[in-house]
């Protein structure tokens, strides 16, 4: 059970951050509404904003996609992790945006973050970030799902 | 090929990868937006001849002048030209009956059609969802600054589809105008 662990963090990983990669890329315009929202990048020059909802969910699949394979796995899952942390801070100051705003206790602060899937319970969000930043670096860590898979087959007495 | 062994490399070997994959995603994949286009360009706060700050410098139509411009739309030529600056998605979902679907995210698929039906028109109205929605003033701004349509026949329809069924009007849900 417990050599199954790491496994299965590395998988959910995977699976959510190629989730996450998926639901942007069918929806770019959903996207980059939801990056400007953050006010945090310029709008002109357009490249700058346009960036986002061309990079970031190839960033996404790819982190995913790496983190699976164990190919360029460490860097990858710090690139992304990294990526993780900035963008939740961005959230987080967002949040406290909104409530300045409009005087919501923070537990009760939804929008549209950006994240995939429309408008979600900002807290709920932040916790399963947080999860998603310790499962990332964690993938830093060891190998990857595939060549852990290959090591564990090919090991002598099935080790 | 070796593929980089230390995090520092493998970071770096990740990062320029993503990055030449998004600026090529951007011009290859016919879905996404391209890097060049300023799909977000809001309008410059204007001052008016009372000092009155206003959100943009269009004028404005009410839900009535909507309403009364209904059976202008099928003129030909045009007098009023009413447009739909959301997706096609949304357009098909329920849309006011006459109007033109130009999604202001994919204006390339639908101006050149168009521009000739909005050279031709003394009015144009645009909407899209009303609330938070800027997709009406940027597509304005697109076809003033970019289409050269002027901006005095532009009339922004602000309450959009919400308002549009909050009081009561239908929509039609149809690919058809």
């Amino acid at each position: 059970m417990r050599s199954y662990l790491p496994l299965f963090i590395r998988l959910a990983v995977a699976v959510l951050l190629i989730d996450y990669g998926l639901g942007k890329l069918s929806d770019p315009v959903s996207f980059l509404k939801s990056i400007h929202e953050y006010d945090l990048l310029p709008v002109k020059p357009s490249w700058i904003l346009n960036l986002g909802p061309n990079v970031i969910p190839i960033m996404e699949l790819a982190a995913g996609l790496c983190i699976l394979t164990g190919l360029l796995r460490r860097g990858a899952a710090a690139f992304m992790g990294g990526f993780l942390v900035l963008f939740t801070a961005a959230i987080f100051w967002r949040t406290l945006g909104v409530m300045d705003e409009t005087g919501q206790a923070f537990s009760k602060i939804v929008f549209d973050c950006g994240c995939g899937g429309g408008e979600v319970v900002i807290w709920e969000k932040l916790v399963l970030n947080i999860a998603l930043i310790v499962g990332t670096f964690y993938c830093m860590l060891g190998r990857g799902v595939v060549s852990q898979k290959i090591a564990s087959d090919s090991a002598p007495n099935g080790e | 090929m070796r593929l980089p062994t230390s995090t520092l490399a493998q970071t770096a070997v990740f990062a320029i990868s993503v990055l030449v994959l998004g600026v090529l995603n951007s011009y290859i994949n016919p879905s996404a937006l391209r890097l060049h286009v300023a799909y977000i360009n809001p309008a410059e706060t204007v001052i008016d001849d009372e000092g009155n700050s206003l959100s943009h410098g269009y004028q404005t139509a009410s839900h009535e002048d909507v309403n009364s411009y209904l059976d202008l739309l099928y003129e030909d030529p045009p007098y009023v030209v009413l447009l739909d600056a959301r997706s096609e998605a949304h357009y098909e979902e329920g849309h006011i009956a006459g109007a033109f679907l130009l999604d202001h995210y994919r204006q390339d698929q639908y101006i050149e059609e168009l521009k000739p039906v909005l050279n031709d028109s003394a009015i144009i109205v645009i909407y899209c969802t009303g609330g938070d929605c800027e997709d009406s003033i940027f597509l304005s701004n697109s076809l003033v600054y970019n289409h050269g349509i002027e901006k005095e026949k532009i009339y922004i329809f602000e309450g959009g589809v919400e308002l549009w069924e909050e009081v009561g009007h239908p929509l039609k849900e149809s690919a058809e105008r």
